[in-house]
């Protein structure tokens, strides 16, 4: 019952916001500074998991096959694969469920606690428009964005680290990455990160934008709005796999 | 230098697509900056084949697979991204096959001879050559069916051996097995030593297979036509021989009517007087000529060529 | 004018107040007073239509405000200036832009005049110094009186205050009772001070609501009140006037 409630409430949300998405005037200006916030600020940590996760997979893969009659390029294939169709979209979204959704949810809790919401609906400004489109926008435009950054870092790093370790050649990691190239699977991990831009910050919007009870609240809103991201990430992962492969 | 908000967010997402463009050509193995030459090749089936496989002229690299289309006559249409220095003569033939057995399908260009060369979009004929794969796919249910055999023999054959094998036997065959595995021991330890030269040696064993599996690719349809004329000479030789057949049983008949002395060749062969007349004739004839020689206005005086025919 | 017609609000199971009626004229300053907890701020939400009552009307000029669509009810919010109990000053950005804020985003004006009007805005409430601050940097007093400076800068109707006075110290509060006596002369505006604080009443309004047992326990002009014998608003104004002379004792 509660979750239904929870549900209804979310949905009310998204569908003010979609119908307020028309006063573009309202939330320009915050809009290109949540596009920088959530997009240019978040690069650095993006770029920084792209390469961890890359250089990971590579040294892991190549420890795992490292008896196997297997062509050294094989490992360029499966990183590249695994980084264009999963974990670009997937580790990043995690972590963006807690840079951004965290952000936005003590944002919005804040704002609301200390009636800063109430404040702008008083002075005729519809706060959804400009509280919630923006971020939720940021999100979606911004999080594939972020996709591109973390696949050609992950595959950067993956790269870089058989050569440093000596274990995959330059050459043979990119014949096995090019071989095994698939662009619907560029194609599906772009959804995703679309996907998951869109719940994480549409989650945070709705958890802050109805926090209530103090400080206290505020940080209720922003634990919740950080777990459900993640959970909601995972079972969106899982969603799409089942749906579009 | 400040930069404003607008400015940020358009420098993230461009230098984003910008980088997404080149990582995707480059993955695709398009030319980054160029445009590259399409050509399409229509096959009867495409088993294995897919977006992205490559395209080799001559076992080298020249490009990949693009968009793959079931046309309405139920064959299959491929586009093929090529980007080679080296013009493409009509004529030429796209060979829908496999490189080697583990690797996927790709399609290797047989270049024709033609002195027009394939422009922008052209079609050009497309072969499906099956792979051993396959074969060995069709083959594999008989396969399967000898093997199931096989083990139910192997079965019985085990279970007659477990009866016969005593306790004293098993022992000593305790023993054996352990000697087997000091042995393997062993040689996991000299193969261990031994790995980089086992890997060299499959390296270049698998690259002498595809090499093969190349040149026999390559030379395909001559190999394909020479039979086919080899084939035809066959049959027009068969035809030859029964002919040749008939006609020596004929003449075997004639043969043998001529010993037996019925017509004309027969009675020749049979009665001398006809050769001791055929003889007087010829010295009478050598005459004749010996005198038309000498004089042939005798002869001839009355004869005008035309009168002779 | 402002007429709130048989207002009843719950939320769940909880009634807060019901059949609450009583009209506000153009020029009035109005005290809403009760206990804490008595649904003093949700009636103020409700003539603003941040909140939905249950059951009645109110009508803002003639227009049922909860009735209207989204735009129109936008529209007509913009005839209220509030100072809400926490200031609700937007901490991302300055004083000057707190104040100049709902400038930029409803009026065409240019740069020079929002800051004529901003300036003359945080004169009204003596903070022309103060302009350049952070939100953070400033006193409860003085985010009180910037909060104060936003609302009146779209030259509202009608200004509600919630609590204007409450965390502050004795000669604080005395300064914002001067400053809400000030707007009312000069800006000529409606007020609603929602209170407790008798003292603060007692400056202030010309008319009294007071808020009780879940209903408008008795409404009237100061006078009235001063001398009604009813027992429960006497109970509530004597334990207010206890503290107002506690306060002047210390």
């Amino acid at each position: 019952m509660h979750a239904l409630k929870e549900i209804g409430k979310y949905t009310t949300l998204l569908y003010q916001a979609l119908r307020s998405s028309t006063e573009f005037s309202t939330y320009r200006k915050n809009l290109f500074h949540e596009l920088v916030k959530v997009g240019y600020d978040s690069v650095p940590i993006i770029i920084l998991v792209g390469i961890f996760t890359g250089s990971v997979m590579t040294l892991q893969s190549a420890y795992q096959l490292e008896f196997a009659f297997i062509p050294l390029s094989t490992i360029g294939a499966i990183v590249s694969e695994s980084i264009l169709i999963e974990l670009a979209a997937v580790i990043s979204g995690l972590v963006l469920a807690g840079k951004v959704g965290a952000r936005v949810a003590t944002e919005l809790g804040t704002m609301r606690v200390s009636e800063q919401i109430d404040a702008l609906e008083s002075m005729g400004f519809n706060s959804v428009s400009f509280l919630v489109v923006p971020r939720v926008l940021a999100g979606i435009l911004m999080f594939p964005v972020l996709y591109i950054v973390a696949s050609i870092f992950g595959i950067g790093g993956g790269l870089a680290a058989g050569y440093f370790s000596g274990t995959v050649p330059p050459a043979d990691f990119l014949k096995g990455a090019r071989m095994f190239f698939y662009p619907w699977n560029v194609v599906f991990g772009f959804l995703k990160s679309f996907v998951f831009g869109f719940i994480i910050t549409s989650v945070a919007c709705y958890k802050g934008y109805y926090a209530k009870g103090g400080a206290e609240g505020v940080g209720r809103a922003t634990t919740e709005a950080t777990v459900m991201g993640c959970i909601l990430i995972l079972l969106a992962d899982f969603i799409l796999a089942a749906l579009l492969l | 230098m400040k930069l404003s908000n607008e400015v940020k967010v358009g420098i993230t997402v461009l230098l984003a697509v910008i980088v997404a463009i080149v990582g995707f050509r480059f993955m695709r193995d398009i030319p980054i900056f160029r445009q590259s030459m399409e050509i399409t090749a229509t096959f009867d089936r495409a088993d294995g084949l897919s977006n992205g496989n490559l395209v080799y002229i001559k076992g080298v690299r020249v490009g990949s697979v693009g968009r793959i289309t079931l046309t309405p006559e139920a064959t299959v249409t491929i586009n093929m991204r090529i980007d080679t220095d080296v013009p493409i003569p009509r004529g030429s033939v796209a060979m829908l096959t496999s490189l080697g057995i583990v690797e996927g399908k790709s399609i290797v260009i047989e270049l024709g001879t033609s002195s027009e060369n394939v422009q922008f979009g052209e079609e050009i004929e497309g072969v499906y050559a099956e792979t051993m794969m396959e074969v060995l796919g069709s083959k594999g249910e008989e396969l399967g069916d000898d093997v199931s055999n096989t083990i139910y023999e192997l079965n019985l054959f085990l279970r007659q051996l477990n009866e016969t094998l005593d306790d004293e036997a098993r022992t000593t065959l305790g023993e054996t097995l352990n000697n087997v595995y000091v042995t393997t021991g062993k040689i996991a330890e000299i193969l261990d030593e031994k790995q980089q030269e086992i890997d060299n040696a499959i390296e270049s064993g698998s690259r002498m297979l595809s090499q093969l599996d190349t040149l026999v690719t390559d030379s395909r349809p001559q190999v394909d036509s020479l039979l086919a004329t080899i084939e035809h000479n066959i049959a027009e030789l068969e035809a030859v021989r029964i002919e040749l057949e008939s006609a020596t049983a004929n003449f075997n008949e004639i043969l043998e009517k001529i010993n037996m002395g019925e017509g004309t060749i027969g009675k020749l062969v049979n009665d001398p007087s006809m050769y001791e007349n055929l003889d007087s004739l010829t010295i009478e004839l050598n005459n004749l000529i010996k005198g038309i020689n000498e004089n042939p206005g005798r002869y001839l005086r009355h004869m005008s060529i035309i009168d002779l025919f | 004018m402002i007429e709130i017609r048989n207002l009843t609000k719950s939320f769940g199971n909880l009634l807060v107040w019901e059949d609450v009626t009583f009209n506000i004229e153009d020029g009035d300053t109005i005290a809403v007073i009760g206990r804490s907890g008595c649904g003093k701020s949700v009636l103020l939400k409700h003539i603003n239509a941040l909140l939905y009552p249950d059951n009645g009307e109110i009508l803002i000029d003639g227009e049922n405000i909860h009735e209207l669509d989204y735009v129109s009810q936008r529209r007509l919010r913009q005839k209220f200036g509030i100072l809400f109990q926490g200031s609700a000053l937007f901490d991302s950005i300055n004083t000057y832009e707190n104040v100049a804020f709902p400038l930029r985003y409803f009026t065409d004006l240019n740069e020079e005049q929002i800051r004529e009007k901003v300036m003359l805005s945080l004169q009204y409430v003596n903070l022309e110094d103060s302009a350049e601050k952070e939100t953070s940097e400033l006193s409860g007093g003085m985010r009180k009186r910037v909060g104060l400076a936003r609302a009146i800068i779209l030259e509202p109707k009608y200004i509600m205050y919630d609590e204007p006075t409450s965390g502050l110290d004795p000669k604080t509060a005395e300064e914002i009772n001067e400053l809400i006596i000030a707007m009312a002369e000069r800006l000529n505006v409606t007020s609603i001070v929602i209170t407790h604080d008798m003292h603060s009443v007692l400056q202030v309004a010309d008319k009294v609501a007071f808020l009780d047992q879940q209903k408008l326990s008795w409404f009237g002009t100061l006078e009235e009140m001063k001398s009604s014998n009813q027992p429960d608003l006497i109970d509530f104004i004597t334990a207010s006037e206890y503290q107002i002379k506690s306060k002047q004792y210390t």
